[in-house]
């Protein structure tokens, strides 16, 4: 069951996250020029049940700046994969530092432990491989 | 006294929620896509919305005094405008991926038309959804 | 304190120049909205600028009854940010003309 502590916690760290992408979406405007950098990066994730994706897909939508647009299922081979939208990122692997960095703070507050690092166990030629690098 | 601190409270919420409603229609005013617009649209509902409905409890709060009932709905309320418009949002992005929306050229990389892999392909820059074939996925 | 003191009591004329504020900038934020959607050419930008011109209603109703001492201030919001996805979902439904 998980903790409300860590519950409450992962609520507050969302909370600043809300605030901070807000801000960034404001001062973008007052930036001349093309508004923001958008890319669709592919995120293959640690999560495994249900609610945990489903909690991972709303936690990256309501934050300002990362919108999920697709998911893939997993199966054996493959992890579950999140097709992300990104606005204010400098670089693809910018972007999914901060997104690993959200998952892994779900998956310790839905486990109760810290996830295993980036190397989860992937097959060999999944989409994986080429995002650990 | 309480009058003041109510009065400033209902003043800062307010003004801010109703000034990110502004910013982010000004943000969708000037973005290229519609995935960038609904990618824009978490700042109103996610911080501003939230901020009105904080203003409209301090003012029933200064008002009418405490009460559990509303502050029930102010909770069920503020929790439900994150959850449900964060799920609105991915049901209205996967439809407009589906639908096969253009997407402005510069989004790049864009993973959806192209694998990390074929870095060196480089010439699926100015692809559009439109080009993109969604059972590609299945 | 009491409430029914309308636009002439004494708390009323700084709160209602507040609240005058609010509704004002929510209509420049629904104009906005509106210029949008007449020179949006896709649908999905259509679909989510009629999202925020209903968030910015219901913040206009909101601020409407606090203006006017209605009791419902807390109830607009409140079904209104639970029965906002429905609009959302129809307008995503109608894009892809049905398929999930």
């Amino acid at each position: 069951m998980i903790n409300p502590l860590r519950l409450i916690g992962y609520c507050a760290w969302i909370g600043k996250e809300i605030v901070s992408g807000s801000l960034d979406v404001v001062s973008g405007i007052f930036k001349p020029g093309e508004y923001g950098n958008p890319m669709i990066v592919q995120l293959p994730l640690r999560c495994r049940t249900d609610v945990e994706i489903t909690l991972m897909a709303s936690s990256i939508t309501i934050t300002p700046g990362t919108l999920v647009v697709a998911t893939a299922a997993g199966d054996d081979d493959t992890p579950p994969t999140l097709f992300v939208h990104a606005l204010f990122g400098d670089s693809e692997d910018d972007v999914l530092e901060g997104l690993y960095d959200m998952e892994s703070r779900l998956l310790t507050m839905t486990r109760g432990e810290a996830p295993a690092e980036i190397g989860w166990p992937a097959a060999p030629g999944s989409p994986a491989e080429g995002a650990a690098s | 006294m309480a009058d003041i601190i109510a009065i400033v409270l209902v003043a800062l919420f307010g003004i801010t929620g109703s000034l990110l409603m502004v910013l982010s229609a000004i943000a969708m005013f000037r973005s290229n896509d519609a995935l960038s617009r609904i990618n824009v649209f978490s700042p109103a509902t996610g911080l501003g919305m939230p901020l009105i409905l904080v203003a409209a409890y301090v003012y029933t709060l200064w008002q009418d005094g405490f009460g559990l009932m509303r502050l029930f709905m102010a909770l069920v309320g503020f929790l439900s405008l994150i959850i449900v418009s964060s799920v609105a949002s991915n049901v209205l992005s996967r439809s407009v991926f589906v639908a096969g929306a253009p997407v402005w050229r510069r989004t790049s990389p864009n993973r959806l038309a192209e694998a990390r892999d074929d870095e060196d392909a480089g010439l699926t820059e100015r692809e559009t959804w439109g080009d993109f074939d969604i059972t590609d996925l299945d | 304190m009491a409430r029914g003191t309308g636009f002439t009591g004494g708390r009323s004329c700084i709160v209602t120049i507040v609240l005058s504020i609010c509704i004002g900038l929510l209509a420049v934020a629904i104009l906005i909205g509106l210029l949008r959607v007449l020179t949006a050419k896709d649908m999905g930008s259509r679909a989510i600028v009629g999202d925020l011109v209903y968030f910015s209603a219901v913040g206009i109703l909101t601020f409407i009854a606090m203006l006017v001492d209605l009791s419902i201030v807390l109830d607009v919001i409140f079904l209104a940010s639970m029965l906002g996805v429905l609009a959302t979902v129809a307008l995503a439904r109608i894009q892809t003309r049905g398929h999930r």
